[in-house]
């Protein structure tokens, strides 16, 4: 497995492992956030870098090693990033473009950050 | 107890929760106002009256803001209004980029989140505005609580670190002090202590938010359901939901 040296904001120097956790629906398909990300990855030539594409898959909820990374890292919607240093200790995204600045150093546009933050708080919509 | 440098603030703020989930709305406030000198209260010309009454009563030099997203109520304007005179506080009232909300009605027309979802039009007239008033401030205070949404009903803390609106170089804290209130609860408050309040609160609305946005709701109906409701639940596909993350335990 390639060592990843990334240019980033985040004070990991050297990043070994990135795992994306995506959610499989019953008819499926990857759930609407996910594959807009899968997408976005791939438009920006960026997707051979994720080392890893785990599913969590509502079809087979009781084998599905994504549902069991969503637990175990208390996460609440799909997708999300596990990032693992040279010292194994991982850190998750849940923001997309968080990642996409610390893990690529490639900043979103302030809408597109702005619709990542109202999805992962769906109570501003009420203040 | 003092809120101390960015590393343990977290670990502060948990302890902090945790001492203060029991504790009346003021004591809340009250520790709110004295541990930040530079804290906001949002105003959102609703229930939330009752956050400025009391911490009036506790300082009466408050910042309070209101978001004026220019879909507003008539009725929650004047509100606004009534609340800056009779509480002779000066409400700063923000507005969002006019060149993005011409933008997007250009593009779009008025009336575009009856097609295309309420997302972008708040984002533009609501949340960018929000976020560049808070950028200004080190914690802010909301009328947020549990019971106003039954899906969330225990992920209102009194005190957070904000993380939506946080950054890796600056942490911004959140409190809910009527988190644990019910609405009967505010609205007792309201009526012993004699608060003015929004006129749409008498036509049946109790979730207030822009014009074309809220509606009326009929009696026993969530509140909830006055926000958006031609909308589907579109954002639930992605969930991790419970029933998801307990099953296969054993």
């Amino acid at each position: 497995m390639d060592n990843h040296l990334r240019k980033c904001s985040y004070k990991y120097l050297k990043i070994m492992h990135i795992k994306l956790v995506q959610k499989i629906k019953l008819d499926g398909n990857s759930c609407r956030k996910s594959a807009r990300v899968l997408t976005n990855l791939k438009e920006l030539n960026l997707l051979h870098k994720i080392d890893e594409i785990i599913a969590a898959d509502e079809r087979q909820q009781s084998d599905s090693e994504g549902f069991n990374l969503a637990r175990k890292y208390q996460v609440s919607s799909a997708p999300f990033f596990i990032v693992e240093n040279d010292q194994g200790a991982p850190k998750i995204y849940t923001a997309y473009y968080r990642f996409m600045k610390d893990v690529f150093d490639i900043s979103v546009s302030e809408s597109e950050e702005v619709s990542e933050m109202m999805a992962q708080n769906p109570e501003l919509d009420y203040i | 107890m003092t809120v101390s440098n960015t590393t343990s603030i977290v670990e502060e703020i948990t302890k902090l929760e945790s001492e203060y989930s029991q504790k009346s709305p003021q004591d809340i406030l009250a520790f709110a106002l004295k541990q930040f000198k530079n804290i906001t209260i949002s105003f959102s010309g609703a229930e939330d009256v009752v956050l400025l009454d009391m911490a009036s009563k506790i300082n009466k030099d408050i910042q309070v803001f209101s978001i004026d997203t220019g879909r507003l109520h008539p009725e929650t304007y004047q509100f606004i209004d009534r609340v800056r005179k009779q509480y002779r506080i000066k409400i700063d009232v923000i507005f969002p980029d006019a060149a993005e909300v011409e933008a997007l009605v250009k593009e779009k027309g008025l009336f575009s989140f009856y097609q295309d979802g309420h997302k972008e039009c708040c984002a533009i007239r609501k949340v960018k505005p929000l976020r560049r008033k808070l950028a200004t401030v080190d914690a802010w205070i909301t009328g947020q609580r549990k019971d106003q949404n039954p899906a969330t009903r225990n992920s209102v803390p009194v005190i957070q670190t904000d993380t939506a609106f946080s950054s890796e170089e600056r942490t911004l804290i959140k409190f809910n002090p009527l988190a644990n209130w019910t609405s009967a609860q505010v609205w007792q408050y309201i009526r012993a202590n004699e608060l003015p309040y929004n006129k749409l609160h008498s036509q049946g609305f109790i979730s207030i938010g822009c014009e074309p946005c809220t509606r009326a709701i009929l009696p026993n109906q969530h509140e909830r359901l006055g926000r958006w409701w031609w909308e589907e639940a579109a954002d639930k596909e992605c969930g991790f939901h419970e029933i998801n993350l307990t099953q296969n335990n054993s």
